[in-house]
This record gives C-alpha cells, sequence and structure tokens, in this order.
C-alpha cells in the first residue's frame, strides 16, 4: 500500500504565502484605518475653524452693529454729555472685551476717550495707518495690532460719523483682542500635540497655544524655523488651504488647515494643525488589535493547513488502504479459484512441511480423500525420510526449489517420481511463513529419459567400436602394406609403399582428431597440419635435409571431409620437397591459412626451385600432380601454381560446401 | 650384439599381421622379441615366465582378460614397463588405467617412431659379464 508523508515544505510555503496575504491585508485594513483617521482630524479641523470663524464673524457683526447704531447717535455725534454718558456705559458692559472706546473729530485728533487718559485728548492720530484710510474714504475701518497712544499693543475698529451727511470724525473701539481671541480659540486644539493660531493679514500672532509666540510677530518668532514660517506666509495671502510641516526641534510633521477670517477691510488668518506621529500612535491599539487578529488568522492558517494536509493524507490512505483490501480480496479469490482449478498439484505448508492447504489435483495424485490427506503427516508422503529436511534446509537457503526431484509413495504403496516446485513465502516483516508448492509425477518421462540414456549410451559405444575398428584396420592395413614391402628389393616399390603408409596415417591423424570431438563432424585444422607436420618431421629424422616450417594459421575448425584433402595435399608437398631438394639442404616452407566469413584461404610458399616441371603437372601420375586433382575436384577449386621463382600454391574454397554429418 | 644384451619385449596383440609387423619392426631396430602372446591368460603367464623388459599391450584381446587387467595381474608379480597400443581412445579407460603403472598410451595406428624413440630412452641398462 502507498505510504503518504507530511510534505514540510509544501507547509512551508503555504506558511510563507499566508504569512505575505496575511501583511498585505493587515496593510490594507491599517491604511484605511489610517486614511479614516486622517479624514476625520481633517473634518475636525474644518468644523473648529468654521466654529471659530462664525464665533468671529457673530462678534464683529455684533461690534459692528453696535458702532453703526451708535455712530448715528444724536448723543454721539454731538458728543454732549449724554453721549458720553452712553459711552461710558457701553464700555462698563464691554470692557472685558474692549480696552477702550475713543471719539476723534473729522481731521483725526482725539476728542474723547474713556478709559479716560489725559494725555490722549487732542492727540493726532491721523498719520496711523487705519486713520488714512479712514479719512480718505470714509468708511469703516479695522486696524491691524498697533501700537496705540494709550500706550499698548491695540486693534481698533473706526465707524465713521456723519454730521448733514458731511464727515464729522469717528467713534473707535479699541479691542483687548487677548481677551477676546482666547475665549474663542483657546477650546480648539486637536489632541495633545495640536497646535492653534491666528495671525493678522500682516503677520502679527494675536493668539498660539505656544506661549512663547503669542504676541509676535511671525518674522520675529519663526526667524530660525524656515518651514513654520513659509507656512505663516501662506496664510498671509489670505486663502484658505492645507500644508504640512516638519517640526525641526522634535522632527514630528504636522498637518495644517489654515482659512481666512474677513474683518471690514481686512482679514485675519486661523491655522489649525495636529501631530502626524500623535495621530499614528491613536492608531496604535487598533494596530495592535489587528495585528493580534492577523496572528490568529496566521496560526489558525497555518493549523488548518497543517490539519487539513494531515486530514488529506489521511484520506488518501484510507482510500488506498480499502483499495489494497479489495485488491486483497480479489487477488485471493483468483488465488483460491486458481489454485483449486488448476490441473497442476498444488500444497502449501507451514514451514515445518505441515500442511495446510491442498487442491483437489493433489489429493488425487497421492488417493487420498479431503480428510485423511490432513490427518497423516507430510513426510509420510516421501519414500527416504530425509528428504522433508532437505527440502526445508534448500529452501530456507534459497528461498525456492527447482524441479527437484524425488521418490513418493501414494496412499496404496505405489511408488512414483514426483519433480517438486516450491518457494518460501514470506510476511511483510520478510519473516518465513509457509511454503507453496506444486508437485508433478515424472515417472514415465523418467523412465523415457533413462531409455534415452540407455539409447545415447549404445550409441557411444557404437561409435567408439566403429572408431577402433577403423583404426585397427587402418593399422592392418599399414601392417601389411609395411610387410609386403619387405618381400621387394626395389627401392621404388618401398618408396611406393612408404608413401601409401604416409598417407595413411595422416588420414589416421585426422580421424584421431576427429573422434576427441563431441560434435564428430570438424577437426582444429591448425592442430591437424601441425601434427602432420610433426609427423613427417619425426618419420624424416634420420634425413640430411631439413625443412623448416612456418606457420600462419588462424585457429579454425573445419570439416573433416575438407581438411582430409588439405592434409593429404601437404602431406604430399613436403615429401616432395624433402625427396627432391638435395641433400645438406635447408628447405623453407611458409603455410598461411586464413578463414574469412565463410571462406578458407590457403597459401603455401617455399624457396625450392624446381627443374623438372612435367613431373609435377602430370596429373596421370599418382604423384602430387593427383593430389592437386583431388584438392581442386573435393574442394571444387582451382589452385594457383606457381613454379618460375619459387614454389607458390594458393587455393580457396567454402567452408560449408558439405553439411555437417552429426 | 649378443641376444642376452638386447631389450626383451613382448607382443601382446590379437590381430595376427599388426603383431607380425611389430615384431618385424622391432627386430629391424635391435629389439628382442620375446613372444607374441593374443590373449590375456597367455600374456599374463609369458610375462611372468620370461619378465620382459616392455610389453606392448593391445587392449582388446581374445578370451575373457582385456589388456588393462593382463597389465594389472602382471604388476602384481612383476615391475615391467609396459606400453598400451590400441585403437581405442586413452580417454575410453581413464577410470581403469588409474590403478596401472604404465609407460605410455599409443594410439593405432602406431607412428613406430615414436614407440622406438620412447624404447631407446627407457630401455634398461644391461650389466656386461
Amino acid at each position: 500500500m502507498k505510504k503518504y508523508k507530511l510534505n514540510y515544505k509544501l507547509l512551508f510555503y503555504i506558511s510563507i504565502l499566508l504569512f505575505v496575504i496575511c501583511l498585505i491585508l493587515f496593510q490594507y485594513f491599517y491604511q484605511i484605518e489610517k486614511q479614516n483617521k486622517f479624514e476625520e482630524i481633517q473634518s475636525h479641523q474644518k468644523l473648529h475653524a468654521k466654529q471659530a470663524i462664525k464665533s468671529f464673524e457673530e462678534m464683529f457683526n455684533n461690534w459692528n452693529g453696535l458702532l453703526s447704531y451708535l455712530t448715528n447717535d444724536k448723543k454721539i455725534k454731538e458728543m454732549n454729555f449724554e453721549g458720553k454718558k452712553l459711552i461710558n456705559k457701553i464700555y462698563d458692559i464691554y470692557k472685558n472685551d474692549l480696552k477702550g472706546i475713543t471719539r476723534t473729530d473729522k481731521n483725526g485728533i482725539i476728542t474723547y476717550t474713556i478709559p479716560y487718559y489725559p494725555n490722549t485728548i487732542g492727540r493726532d492720530i491721523s498719520k496711523q495707518k487705519h486713520m488714512i484710510k479712514l479719512l480718505d474714504n470714509h468708511k469703516p475701518v479695522c486696524s491691524d495690532v498697533f501700537k496705540s497712544v494709550q500706550g499698548y499693543d491695540a486693534i481698533v475698529i473706526h465707524y465713521p460719523i456723519f454730521k448733514n451727511n458731511k464727515y464729522d470724525g469717528s467713534l473707535a473701539f479699541i479691542f483687548n483682542f487677548k481677551n477676546i481671541t482666547r475665549s474663542i480659540l483657546s477650546e480648539i486644539k486637536i489632541g495633545e500635540k495640536g497646535k492653534t493660531w491666528l495671525i493678522t493679514s500682516e503677520g502679527y500672532i494675536l493668539y498660539s497655544n505656544e506661549t512663547f509666540a503669542q504676541n509676535k510677530s511671525i518674522y520675529q518668532v519663526f526667524i530660525n524655523d524656515s518651514e513654520r514660517l513659509l507656512l505663516a506666509k501662506k496664510m498671509l495671502t489670505g486663502k484658505e488651504g492645507e500644508a504640512s510641516l516638519n517640526h525641526t526641534k522634535t522632527g514630528d510633521t504636522y498637518l495644517t488647515y489654515f482659512v481666512p477670517i474677513k474683518i471690514l477691510n481686512s482679514f485675519w488668518s486661523l491655522g489649525i494643525s495636529y501631530s502626524e506621529s500623535e495621530m499614528t500612535s491613536s492608531l496604535s491599539n487598533f494596530r495592535k488589535k489587528l495585528l493580534f487578529l492577523f496572528s490568529i488568522i496566521f496560526l489558525g492558517g497555518i493549523f488548518s493547513a497543517y490539519f487539513g494536509i494531515k486530514g488529506w493524507i489521511i484520506v488518501k490512505e484510507e482510500s488506498a488502504r480499502i483499495k489494497a483490501e479489495q485488491d486483497a480480496k480479489k487477488s485471493e479469490t483468483r488465488y483460491k479459484s486458481l489454485f483449486e482449478n488448476i490441473n497442476v498439484s498444488l500444497f502449501q505448508t507451514n514451514i515445518n512441511f505441515e500442511l495446510i492447504k491442498a487442491n483437489q489435483y493433489f489429493i488425487q495424485l497421492f488417493m487420498y480423500n479431503e480428510n485423511e490427506i490432513y490427518k497423516i503427516p507430510f513426510g509420510l508422503l516421501f519414500n527416504n525420510n530425509d528428504d522433508k529436511a532437505e527440502l526445508k534446509d534448500i529452501l530456507l537457503k534459497q528461498g525456492s526449489i527447482k524441479s527437484k526431484e524425488l521418490l513418493m509413495v501414494k496412499k496404496n504403496g505405489d511408488k512414483f517420481w514426483a519433480s517438486i516446485n516450491a518457494i518460501l513465502l514470506k510476511d511483510e516483516n520478510e519473516n518465513n511463513t509457509s511454503i507453496l508448492g506444486s508437485i508433478r509425477d515424472v515417472t514415465e518421462r523418467k523412465d523415457y529419459i533413462d531409455i534415452l540414456k540407455k539409447h545415447i549410451e549404445d550409441k557411444d559405444l557404437l561409435i567408439n567400436e566403429v572408431f577402433h575398428r577403423t583404426k585397427n584396420n587402418l593399422q592392418v592395413i599399414i601392417s601389411m602394406l609395411e610387410l609386403q614391402s619387405i618381400l621387394s628389393d626395389d627401392l621404388k616399390i618401398q618408396n611406393i609403399f612408404s608413401d601409401m603408409i604416409k598417407r595413411l596415417h595422416v588420414m589416421s591423424i585426422a580421424h584421431k582428431q576427429l573422434f576427441q570431438r563431441d560434435d564428430l563432424s570438424k577437426i582444429s585444422f591448425k592442430k591437424y597440419i601441425e601434427e602432420i607436420f610433426y609427423y613427417l618431421s619425426d618419420y624424416y629424422k634420420d634425413k640430411s635435409n631439413s625443412i623448416e616450417l612456418r606457420f600462419d594459421i588462424d585457429d579454425f575448425d573445419i570439416l573433416f571431409d575438407l581438411a582430409l584433402p588439405c592434409g593429404l595435399l601437404f602431406n604430399e608437398i613436403v615429401n616432395f620437397l624433402i625427396i627432391n631438394s638435395k641433400d645438406d639442404s635447408r628447405i623453407n616452407l611458409n603455410l598461411i591459412s586464413k578463414k574469412e566469413e565463410e571462406t578458407i584461404f590457403i597459401k603455401l610458399k617455399s624457396d625450392f626451385y624446381l627443374n623438372e616441371k612435367d613431373n609435377l603437372l602430370n596429373d596421370n601420375k599418382f604423384g602430387l600432380g593427383l593430389f592437386f586433382s583431388l584438392v581442386e575436384n573435393q574442394l571444387n577449386t582451382t589452385i594457383k601454381k606457381s613454379f618460375s621463382d619459387n614454389f607458390t600454391i594458393d587455393f580457396s574454397f567454402k567452408e560449408n560446401l558439405y553439411n555437417e554429418r552429426i | 650384439m649378443k641376444e642376452s644384451d638386447k631389450t626383451k619385449i613382448l607382443i601382446v596383440e590379437d590381430e595376427f599381421l599388426t603383431a607380425k609387423f611389430f615384431e618385424y619392426k622391432l627386430k629391424s631396430k635391435n629389439f628382442e622379441v620375446l613372444k607374441i602372446c593374443a590373449n590375456g591368460k597367455d600374456a599374463i603367464e609369458s610375462a611372468i615366465e620370461l619378465k620382459p623388459d616392455f610389453i606392448l599391450m593391445d587392449i582388446r584381446l581374445e578370451g575373457h582378460i582385456d589388456g588393462i587387467d593382463a597389465a594389472k595381474e602382471i604388476q602384481k608379480h612383476l615391475s615391467t614397463n609396459i606400453i598400451f597400443v590400441s585403437g581405442y581412445s586413452e580417454s575410453n579407460f581413464l577410470d581403469r588405467l588409474k590403478e596401472i603403472n604404465y609407460l605410455e598410451y599409443f594410439s593405432k595406428p602406431l607412428d613406430f617412431n615414436k614407440l622406438i624413440d620412447l624404447l631407446n630412452k627407457n630401455k634398461p641398462q644391461k650389466l656386461k659379464t
């Protein structure tokens, strides 16, 4: 069954992927929250600014309304007792907001002031910047911060007074702008680090929650802070806008919303800033929660992946197990069916050869019935008591038995030869569990083999006898020829006999070599030629001339029928060369024989010089010429002969001229 | 050379012509042929009686005793050089020949030059009296 393993590498990659997804989602949600926070703060900024503007507008509308009313009042125009009484009363009511009220004539000379400053009456203020405008266009005017004749910094609104439609001076409220701005702006602050400032159109800081900056010029306060100075200058343009600046001291970034407040002919600019770091730190709780949430998601994801993979493995293994079981059941069913129905005697035993199971053929083979076969000892089926132990030894050593032939015994005592095949079965842990085997009755086959063996032995004996008789007959013939030659005194006749005897020896050498071969068809050509030469060397050892033979013969086998003519020709040539050479001469003979594919090439060369060619070439005589003809006819070839400079013959023939005899 | 100085040989061969040829060739080479025996029984008795230096022993003989059995029996009584000359190959009798101390095994037809060389190399030295 296939085993699945937890793939830690896959789990690692899933974890990395999950981590990246969590990180991206974390960033996404965090940025959304941050953006929302920004927008919320920005809306707070604008809301605060609107509230402040509204407060200032309402305040100045009230002041303008009051001034408009007063400057149209006859008592004020005349500035009589009743008029002064009214002004005093007004001052008493608003003295928290007003530092004083002043009446000027048409030339810009102070005619009355409350609180009363004796030195101020009769002072000419016509050269003051706002007074120049008033005297020029006779319209209400608001000053920037300026040093009043009373001696303090002030902001003033002058309203013109007309008598009989002619300009007749002005009534001015001198504001306690510190109180005014503080009352409106002190509550406006975003966060702990948030800043609020109000500057006039000329850069005077009317209000700041940074005490060091209050009531000073921006050019004085921010002389070393170029970024804030730049922001302040943007505010002095009188337009609404947003800007961010880096606080040089803290390194913090402030995001500022600024908006102008219209006051008569002038404006003030209100700036509300908040700290980005503070805003970001205000998100820390959210960040922690989000981090916690994604940590949970990440860990949950890893656990899910881990247990998911585990679960998948369990499901796969379970599926594989179920399939393996089903296969095993099918296999078992098939095995049972095969075991019972196959036309072979099958058995299964435990490792001690106690029968577990046997099919019908096995039971029938031993002539027992099904009840008996399981009750008798398995060893009883063997003729030899030691056979069972021997089989067990073989199985334990080799794991199987192949075609072991033993004598076995049937129920009725009949013995038969059985061929046993068996294998040792093992469990998953390689422990021996049982033996499965088959038994075949081979008595009939064994009988046939014995008969065949006997036939072969008889045939061998016959062949042996034929060879023996052949060689014996050759010996008898040689003996007859030898004895016959004794009777003749004629040397020529004796030579004829001795030539015949040598030829018979050459034939007997071939017979000897043939009998030593198993195939009884071929002999070694090299060995045959060598042995002929040794025989002839021995034969002529008493002669004064000698022959030196150099062999270059491939080691190949040749049919007996082809070897014999070659051997006889070789014998004739050696005899011829020795007999026809001068005494004490040394004859040189080279024999080259090669086999290429199915053709055998033979070349024989000697430095022997031949004078009497006719003797050699006369095929009709029983001499060398006859053996040339023998070879040419029997080997179906033509011998190339050359005797002009030296003695050379050259021929070739097919090795398959004859079929193998056996 | 006196007859008594010659190397004495017993020929055991059932083929008459072959035996006569051996006898002729040996005599021509100055060997003394003591007797030609055609069967095993005669060979045993003659060997014991004549005490040859060499016995040329054929294997297939007349009667029930072949050359190997005859040689075995002879060697029980005397030490002599036995040379087998047979139409059978030596390989046919390897098991039986192990039991015998023999000088050489020649296959027929006999290369007589080889036999003569062997005899000359192994002939016993005769003491001159």
